[in-house]
């Protein structure tokens, strides 16, 4: 399969998009996109022209079934009930109460205990479209995506900043602008509270980061 | 009632594994989908597989879309019509027939046609209008292989047309779409 002309690259792949490359032709395609970014490019292309004709299909309600099983696919554990609905938690708290002097000195056994799943924010626009989301990663990083590409001027730069209530904000990092994504590391020590704010500031690249006093977008922080 | 929130921010709440976004995300876009898997595979239980195995990509590679890759609609039709067109490879659905034309049709409750249900979603209007600077014979060329899944045999067959007039169709229709679609 000749793939070096781009008229034919293009014809392949438009055909491959629309499904009508079959058979033999289509596996052998499939087998050169790996080596051929150009090849996949122009896939991509197509995919972006055709399966906009995807919203032209009638809606069929799908049966219940399959949310069902895509629950328990993905989500094994999900039925499990949060902890102030568990019996144990209760069952514990009547022992607890036999112990209520022995828990009156160790508070923290009434903490409940963790969830996993990662802290996340949104930080939204004056439209409340979704402009960030940030997340922290088990190894206390945390992940930011920028979801639409911010118009920041070619000397500035988007930071992030955490603001919780008795203290002045702490700078965590820059924040992609370009509709990428990055891994924020955090300052030495520091782990995220519980609650807080996040605030975006938008700032000179050459001067030093100087602490806000009123964000441009700002978004509560919680841990999961 | 709360606003709906966009596919575009139900997706990236997934990339965060937020459950809660990719059942608002399954209730919004699932029925879409599965008129769509419907139409490739005319059979309600492969569509069902096909539709389950399409929300556990978009689940697992929510954080690979970016708007750059076009709407939300055109990113996870694009991975459901892979695995449909994947599985009508092995199977010629043709000869399964669950669904015959008239069965379909019943089912997809005889709605308007693709291209007035694309007039509907003003950033596919683009779409509809170009598909409409098509002659009538190509333009349904077009469609049948994006629908229904068919091969250019087998349109050829279904339109009672020399298989060297459909290529032809359908190889000038997707350059006159693109132009007409614009770059890329």
């Amino acid at each position: 399969m000749n793939v070096q002309s781009p008229s034919r690259r293009d014809a392949l792949a438009a055909e491959y998009v629309l499904g009508s490359l079959r058979g033999a032709a289509r596996r052998r395609f499939e087998q050169l996109l790996p080596a051929h970014p150009n090849l996949r490019q122009a896939v991509a292309d197509w995919e972006r022209r055709l399966n906009r004709l995807a919203v032209g299909s009638p809606s069929v309600p799908p049966p219940p079934q399959v949310w069902a099983d895509l629950e328990t696919r993905l989500f094994p554990a999900a039925r499990r009930e949060p902890w102030w609905n568990r019996l144990e938690f209760w069952r514990g708290l009547a022992v607890a109460g036999v112990f209520a002097a022995v828990l009156a000195l160790t508070p923290h056994l009434m903490t409940p205990p963790s969830e996993p799943g990662a802290a996340i924010a949104t930080i939204r626009g004056s439209q409340q479209e979704v402009l960030w989301t940030v997340a922290k990663t088990e190894d206390n990083r945390l992940h930011v995506s920028n979801l639409r590409r911010i118009d920041v001027p070619p000397d500035q730069h988007c930071l992030l900043w955490l603001k919780t209530p008795d203290a002045p904000p702490v700078m965590l990092g820059v924040l992609p602008d370009d509709g990428g994504a990055s891994t924020l590391v955090l300052p030495a020590g520091m782990t995220p509270p519980a609650q807080g704010e996040l605030w975006v500031t938008m700032q000179p690249v050459d001067a030093p980061p100087s602490l806000p006093n009123q964000p441009l977008h700002k978004t509560r922080w919680q841990a999961l | 009632m709360a606003p709906q929130e966009s596919l575009a921010d139900l997706l990236a709440r997934c990339a965060l594994h937020d459950r809660r976004a990719f059942e608002d995300l399954y209730r919004q876009a699932s029925p879409t989908l599965y008129g769509l898997l419907l139409r490739l595979v005319r059979d309600r239980e492969l569509a069902a597989d096909l539709l389950q195995e399409g929300f556990v990509r978009i689940w697992q590679r929510a954080s690979e879309y970016r708007p750059g890759l076009g709407q939300p609609f055109t990113w996870m039709g694009t991975i459901v019509r892979h695995l449909a067109i994947d599985r009508l490879r092995r199977v010629d659905h043709r000869q399964r027939g669950e669904l015959d034309d008239a069965g379909w049709e019943q089912l997809a409750d005889a709605g308007p046609g693709p291209e007035e249900r694309l007039q509907t979603e003003h950033s596919e209007a683009t779409v509809a209008r170009c598909l409409e600077i098509l002659d009538p014979e190509p333009r349904q060329a077009v469609l049948l292989a994006y629908y229904e899944g068919l091969t250019h045999d087998a349109i050829a067959r279904r339109m009672d047309r020399p298989l060297g007039t459909v290529k032809a169709w359908v190889r000038r229709s997707l350059q006159r779409l693109k132009i007409c679609l614009g770059e890329p």
